[in-house]
């Protein structure tokens, strides 16, 4: 049974970021490893390199790198390990105004795993309804900082009828 | 010696003073009868105040007294909601004034309605009080014409026992001295034809037969007369004294009997006070039950009013409390959603990608602030 050192799960799991990206990749690691049989170590890597970005192809050639030169069995086995933990990852929901770029998701991921935990998966949903702010999601607990929630509360601890005063 | 026209005068002169003084007793008591009365109802009605009227003015000053504490119970609730609208600041000028107008319209309304109910609680007083004193008056006219019926047949009964008794002594004293003027008349009679007898005898016998005598005769003769002078004086003494006797005896007799008058009027004046005195005792007792039953009443509408404008006050609050929360709430809504669409307006118009990102960065940075996400 292979497993993964730690330095090799935050590497992965940086490169990845985004559970659509995750879904991506373990769709692919999983054909990689069921038409394994039909390629070597090298072809695997050509795949790689024809599919993923430089970032997790950096990463895969790291984890990789032992396996290049055993059987395709071990090749196999190490994919799924991969595949495994990639699934076992945890995610946090963003529901956001914008479609988020490269650079802000990079952002976003460092501060998730400063202030949540390092190894974690972020999921976006873009609501363009939404003025501006952020709902944040994680083990069943809503975090709104939405504009809408941001004007609710501040009415709710203001005095609003003496924006309404005639006198 | 009185002549018989003399004797006649002083029978009926008796008779009539007996008469008159029987109808002069008579009138004595039946003056005496109604001055009583009169005196009587002068102070029921005079010196004290019938407790019926006493009564009624009580109520009406009980009510007036409810209707002041009413008044000012509804003007302290009507103040206090006032004041808590003025403090709370936070309704507009036109919601003060609704509620002012509402709180007027209740007030008047309550005051109506207790108006109307202490007008019908007097008006049923007064007119239980009216027939009570209709009954007690009815009550008392009857028995002052029973009384006034049976002292006139007891009044009117010794006058006729009087009247009869005068009538008979009457009688037996013209019978007695019919008798006795008949027998003195006879006397007299008798005595005057022997004497007219013996005079013309003597006369004539003097002027036959003693001639020179007839001087001593004549002497004899008016000694004689001097006699017959003095039996008559004696006579009529002796019927006057017998007639002042009688006349002492008929006074006793008509004296005793202005006694027994006088002791029936009395008696009769002391149980028509007595059952004057107990129907009135009773009719104030009846009255003061009544006053205090009414009494009774007064207080407890009293404080059935006090509750209800209690609740109503509460129920006003409560209300003006729900509104005041469902006008805050529409205001929050209004203003939220108008605060949305002017932000909806002016933010999505002017914040770029990078303000975005740089507001999501700031919002999680709060969301940090608040929440340890590590331990989640």
């Amino acid at each position: 049974m292979t497993t993964l050192d730690e330095n090799q799960k935050n590497a992965l799991c940086s490169a990845i970021r985004t559970s659509r990206y995750s879904r991506k990749v373990v769709t692919l690691l999983r054909d990689m490893a069921d038409n394994l049989y039909k390629t070597d170590s090298q072809g695997l890597m050509i795949s790689m390199e024809h599919s993923m970005d430089e970032d997790l192809l950096n990463v895969f050639i790291n984890i990789l790198q032992d396996v290049q030169s055993a059987n395709a069995m071990e090749a196999e086995q190490k994919l799924r390990t991969i595949i495994e933990y990639i699934r076992s990852l945890e995610e946090v929901s963003f529901v956001i105004p914008i479609h988020p770029n490269r650079e802000f998701v990079q952002k976003l991921h460092e501060w998730c795993a400063e202030n949540i935990k390092n190894e974690i998966l972020l999921d976006f949903t873009v609501n363009r309804l939404m003025e501006s702010g952020v709902l944040m999601i994680y083990k069943g607990h809503y975090f709104e900082y939405s504009l809408e929630n941001l004007l609710d509360e501040y009415f709710s601890t203001k005095d609003m009828g003496k924006y309404f005063r005639t006198d | 010696m009185p002549t018989l026209p003399q004797l006649n005068t002083y029978a009926v002169l008796i008779v009539v003073f007996i008469v008159s003084f029987s109808a002069f007793i008579l009138v004595l008591g039946y003056s005496l009868y109604y001055w009583l009365h009169k005196r009587h109802q002068a102070s029921r009605s005079g010196k004290t105040m019938d407790p019926r009227d006493a009564a009624m003015e009580e109520a009406i000053k009980i009510v007036d007294d409810a209707r002041s504490k009413a008044l000012g119970l509804l003007q302290e609730a009507h103040l206090e909601a006032k004041n808590i609208l003025q403090d709370s600041g936070e309704v507009k000028d036109a919601t003060k004034e609704l509620f002012e107008q509402k709180m007027q319209q209740l007030a008047q309304k309550q005051m109506q309605s207790f108006d109307a109910l202490a007008q019908d609680l007097l008006g049923s007083y007064k007119s239980v009080l009216s027939q009570e004193k209709e009954e007690s008056l009815k009550s008392f006219v009857e028995i002052s014409d029973a009384l006034k019926q049976q002292l006139t047949s007891e009044v009117r009964t010794f006058a006729g026992n009087m009247k009869q008794l005068t009538t008979d002594t009457e009688g037996n004293i013209r019978e007695g001295l019919k008798t006795q003027y008949d027998q003195v008349a006879t006397q007299m009679g008798t005595l005057a034809e022997s004497l007219k007898n013996i005079t013309q005898e003597a006369e004539q016998g003097m002027k036959t037969n003693l001639g020179s005598q007839y001087e001593l005769v004549q002497g004899e003769i008016s000694g004689l007369a001097d006699n017959i002078k003095r039996v008559t004086q004696e006579t009529e003494d002796s019927i006057k004294s017998e007639l002042m006797g009688q006349y002492e005896t008929l006074k006793n007799e008509v004296g005793g009997l202005a006694e027994n008058l006088k002791a029936v009027t009395e008696e009769t004046e002391t149980k028509i006070k007595e059952d004057i005195t107990h129907e009135y005792e009773e009719a104030r007792t009846v009255v003061h039950e009544f006053a205090e039953s009414l009494r009774q009443a007064t207080i407890e509408t009293e404080n059935t009013l006090k509750q209800d404008v209690k609740n109503e006050y509460d129920q006003i609050k409560q209300d003006l409390q729900s509104y005041k929360e469902e006008k805050l709430k529409k205001v929050d809504e209004t203003a939220l959603g108008m605060m949305e669409e002017v932000a909806r307006d002016v933010l999505g118009k002017t914040m770029t990608a990078k303000d975005h990102e740089e507001l999501i960065l700031r919002s999680l940075d709060g969301i940090k602030r608040t929440t340890n996400l590590k331990q989640l």
